[in-house]
């Protein structure tokens, strides 16, 4: 076992190098850089900004530096844990990535264990009760909540919110709140407002999620271990919550992985529309304006997690299903 | 078909329909009735309009303070109000009434230097045509105009206390301005220039060349000029060892002393240190969420009956990315005031708020000559387009193909004034004739200039082709921001093809548009016709002269590089365009005013006679919401760059109830 997560552990490095390497190639694509975007929001307030006042910030920033200088002087800091400067936001980006770390889990955790406390039990309600009303009318709601864009979701969601609840439009808090310290006011605040991320994105995983445990739980429950078990008179619930279900939630678990990258690149739409405070909005800026350090650190870590996250699936899965043998 | 003319296309008619049915919907808010977009200078206090009063001229000698600070001086935290405001305190007259304190305005993060504006050297006043003092309370300019002469007004304090001196606005000119590391290119204006101490009060910038316009730049941008000398020389290198304050920068994240003294001066930083301030708010923190203010205590101005301003407390700025998000908010009620994300296809939706959240929409005017302004590139590489937009005859029928009476009512539900690039009417150099020039809708003229110069539609798909039979098309790249770019330029597509010209729209990515206007790549752009009055149009006529090279200027980028190089690079002008250049550069070293109002004109007339840009609608209606608890916000404005949006409106006199 541990051998295995060691020899992973060793393939990961060429894997994260390479992806470095192809994403500080492809921010930098684009025509023009961060300082041409930098001197558009200047010169939208009305600053001037000659063009050789540009040139000079170009240097100031090390950005007339070939591509290979550039490249080693970032990938060198960012292995001391020093995610390099962000010129948009004239701030180091570890400041601006950590300050806004602690939503992005606590909405993406939220809208997870949203999505599997609806989409687990009604898919298994689905296959046992296949073609039933039930089946039917969790498919539609299901499909529906798939087929509508997130942002629009998140639009009609604002406007009940408001109209209905007087909850205020966008972010986590009303205003009063926000600067407050945490009190027992506060949370019920959050609560009041973490709600419609909570739906918004987890409406559109719920469908998937509830479709893949009903195919998969159908594949198992026509075995004839299940037939078996049915035969010798074990209780239906005990029968269907013991074996197959275990097997059908395999692929879940494989997956897992894939929600760490997911904790930080968070909902970048919902969470524009929403106004959250979450990673997304600041990754989308980052790559608009070609903000090279913010947006490269940041795809980095996003790599990181993911590469992380496969890791700890296939551990999981391993540590769940007896079946599977490390190679 | 010798006249080339089609109504419109389908998509084009499909979009000026859509725009229609809005005016429709709009028509049913009859509280919205058109008026002229020029303001009564009446509507504002007299006072406004004059250097502002000080107490001892009426005699106040009484002084009160918000109940906040009060708190903090029976705490022994803050000195008394006394020793806190100048010897003479400013007094500044409340456009309704006396105000109350208290309270925290709810704002949206790029409004947040509208409420909290700046405190210049100099200031100008509600029609954005006369200068006015501020931190300096009197100046005078040498004979020759190459020295000015300026003195401080006495005992002001900024945020920390520290005393206001000449030896504020010396360490921002020399460590600052011309200092090589933080300012590697120094702007134009300081280059030769030279600053001496008189006394604690009173210095003298001295210039190589007559400069009279100085104080134009003061009164605009003199946020750029003084710095708390005592508090920031402490991260300045010239006055601390530069070893050890890299040492800490670097610890801190920051990649150089340079990043890292902006952003304590500029308030780019999240929390302490942040350089003090002569606004009537000074930074506290910034969260993802919001940036905080609180009330600066050593705030110099008053109201007449002695309160210390502002009357509000707190400022809280919310940092929202979505601009569909904020109009929600403003129209719901939840912010206190905004204006500058607000959009003026919105109208209706903040006129409903009006009804549903107490809220109340004011319609203030952006400044600009026109709100789009589309510029053909007299210097672009392409021989044909290049003669085709050097003719004047087509400059003229391309202008006068356009329905700026249409496009007034379609995009800015009647309230904006049809016009060419010009200043606005509040300006010295204004004439009527100049804004109207060319600018009234006149198809049948257009097609018989177009035809004059041979351009027939020789195939007949409705389109005008080159006289070699070749298919004319003209690309127009821009990017849609600010003012209703997008919406403006389909309407003239539809305009311009019903006289047969084929005008296709790209909108490109900013960075695009940056890399391909300066480098002269463009057929045409649009852009907004910014300084256009006489606080900016003297000394940046970028519209009306080639003096500048810009991402938002197209129209004649290698004139004026040829310019700016001094003959090194770019294309020699024409003798009419050198002519314009020597009129600029005599206009901004001229002290005879009705010389300089004389070459001003000349300029401007050049450019309304040879349609060197085409305006479309000026002065267009700019929303400001502010909630029903914000009082003493004028009801009417000048919006924009020029007068740094609120800055001659004195937002330290709004005030909230609750």
């Amino acid at each position: 076992m541990s051998g295995f997560i060691l020899r992973r552990l060793l393939a990961m490095i060429p894997t994260l190098l390479i992806i470095s390497v192809i994403v500080f190639i492809l921010i930098q694509l684009p025509p023009g850089d961060i300082i041409s975007a930098t001197l558009a929001s200047l010169q939208q307030q009305g600053m001037e900004v000659s063009t050789e006042q540009i040139a000079a910030l170009r240097a100031q920033y090390n950005l007339d530096d070939p591509m290979v200088v550039q490249y080693l002087r970032w990938i060198t800091h960012f292995v001391q844990g020093d995610l390099g400067y962000s010129i948009k936001y004239q701030q180091p980006v570890n400041t601006l990535i950590w300050d806004r770390l602690g939503y992005t889990v606590l909405i993406a955790v939220a809208s997870l264990l949203f999505t599997w406390a609806l989409a687990i039990p009604i898919g298994i309600y689905s296959a046992v009760r296949q073609y039933g009303f039930g089946d039917y009318f969790f498919t539609v709601v299901g499909l529906l909540g798939l087929a509508i864009p997130n942002f629009m979701l998140a639009l009609i969601l604002m406007y009940c919110g408001y109209s209905w609840f007087g909850v205020s439009v966008g972010g986590l808090f009303s205003p009063e709140l926000a600067e407050a310290p945490w009190s027992s006011a506060k949370f019920m605040d959050l609560l009041k407002h973490i709600w419609i991320p909570m739906i918004v994105i987890g409406t559109a995983g719920t469908a998937s999620i509830m479709r893949v445990m009903r195919a998969n739980l159908l594949d198992e429950l026509s075995k004839p271990y299940v037939v078996t078990a049915r035969a010798k008179g074990v209780r239906p619930l005990k029968l269907i919550m013991k074996y197959p279900v275990r097997i059908a939630i395999n692929p879940f678990i494989s997956t897992i992985g894939w929600l760490l990258p997911t904790l930080i690149s968070g909902e970048a739409i919902v969470s524009i529309v929403l106004n959250l405070p979450t990673t997304g909005p600041l990754l989308l800026q980052a790559l608009l304006s070609q903000d090279m350090y913010l947006a490269g650190s940041f795809i980095m870590l996003l790599s990181i997690l993911t590469v992380l996250g496969m890791l700890l699936s296939d551990i999981l899965l391993a540590a769940l299903d007896p079946r599977i043998r490390y190679e | 078909m010798r006249q080339g003319v089609r109504t419109t296309t389908a998509s084009t008619s499909a979009v000026v329909n859509c725009c229609h049915f809005t005016m429709v919907a709009l028509g049913l808010l009859a509280s919205f009735g058109t008026t002229a977009a020029e303001i009564d200078p009446a509507s504002w206090p007299a006072a406004w309009h004059q250097p502002m009063a000080t107490a001892s001229e009426l005699g106040l000698t009484h002084f009160q303070q918000a109940p906040m600070l009060a708190e903090q001086v029976a705490a022994g935290t803050l000195p008394p109000l006394q020793q806190r405001l100048p010897t003479d305190p400013v007094v500044l007259q409340p456009i309704n009434n006396i105000g109350q304190y208290g309270g925290t305005a709810r704002i949206f993060r790029s409004d947040w230097d509208k409420l909290n504006n700046l405190e210049g050297p100099l200031t100008v006043d509600p029609s954005a045509a006369k200068i006015l003092p501020n931190v300096i309370e009197r100046w005078e300019y040498s004979d020759n105009n190459q020295v000015l002469t300026l003195h401080i007004r006495e005992g002001l304090k900024w945020s920390d206390g520290s005393a206001v001196t000449a030896a504020d606005f010396i360490f921002y000119h020399q460590h600052v301005t011309l200092n090589t590391e933080l300012n590697p290119i120094t702007a134009p204006q300081w280059v030769g220039s030279q600053i001496t101490a008189i006394d604690d009060l009173s210095f003298r910038y001295e210039f190589p060349q007559p400069f009279p316009l100085l104080i134009n730049i003061m009164a605009q941008i003199g946020d750029y000029m003084l710095a708390p000398s005592a508090f920031m020389q402490q991260f300045h290198p010239a006055f601390v060892d530069r070893t050890q304050l890299l040492a800490s920068i670097y610890a801190q994240g920051y990649v150089s002393w340079m990043s890292y003294f902006n952003a304590i001066l500029f308030w780019t930083r999240n929390s302490q240190p942040l350089a003090p301030t002569l606004r009537p708010y000074q930074m506290v923190e910034r969260t993802p969420i919001a940036e905080y203010y609180s009330r600066n205590p050593y705030y110099w101005k008053v109201d007449p009956e002695g309160n210390q301003l502002p009357y509000i407390d707190k400022i809280r700025a919310e940092v929202i990315d979505n601009a569909d998000v904020m109009a929600a908010k403003a129209s719901t009620g939840q912010v206190d005031f905004a204006a500058f994300e607000m959009k003026t296809q919105d109208f209706p939706l903040f006129k409903l708020g009006e009804k549903t959240a107490g809220i109340k929409v004011l319609v203030w005017h952006r400044i600009h000559g026109s709100d789009v302004i589309i510029m053909p590139n007299l210097t672009i590489d392409d021989s044909r387009l290049r003669t085709l937009f050097r003719d004047r005859r087509f400059r003229r029928a391309l202008s006068v193909a356009i329905n700026r009476d249409e496009m007034n009512s379609v995009i800015y539900f009647g309230r904006g004034t049809p016009r060419q690039a010009t200043v606005i009417p509040t300006s010295r150099f204004y004439a009527q004739e100049f804004a109207q020039a060319f600018a009234q809708y006149d198809p049948a003229q257009a097609n018989s200039w177009l035809d004059e110069m041979g351009l027939i539609d020789v195939d007949g798909d409705g389109l005008r082709n080159f006289a070699d039979g070749e298919a004319l098309t003209i690309t127009l790249e821009y990017i849609d921001f600010e003012t209703p770019k997008n919406i403006s330029l389909e309407l003239v597509v539809s305009y311009w093809r019903a006289v047969g010209i084929d005008l296709r729209l790209k909108e490109v990515d900013q960075a695009l548009q940056y890399n391909r206007a300066t480098g002269n790549l463009m057929q045409m752009t649009a852009w907004h016709a910014d300084r256009s009055t006489d606080i900016l149009f003297p000394w940046q006529p970028q519209w009306y002269v080639p003096m500048h090279i810009g991402w938002e200027e197209a129209h004649w980028n290698s004139w004026s590089i040829y310019y700016l190089s001094g003959g090194a690079r770019g294309e020699q002008p024409p003798a009419e365009i050198i002519q314009l250049q020597d009129w600029w550069q005599e206009l901004t070293r001229s002290a005879e005013p009705a010389r300089v109002t004389e070459l001003g004109r000349n300029i401007l007339r050049s450019s309304a006679e040879n349609v060197w840009t085409i305006g479309t609608v000026g002065l267009a209606p700019q929303p400001v919401i502010v909630s029903g608890r914000l009082h003493n916000v004028p009801a009417q404005g000048y919006w924009g760059w020029d007068n740094r949006w609120t800055m001659a409106y004195h937002p330290a006199t709004w005030y909230l109830t609750q």
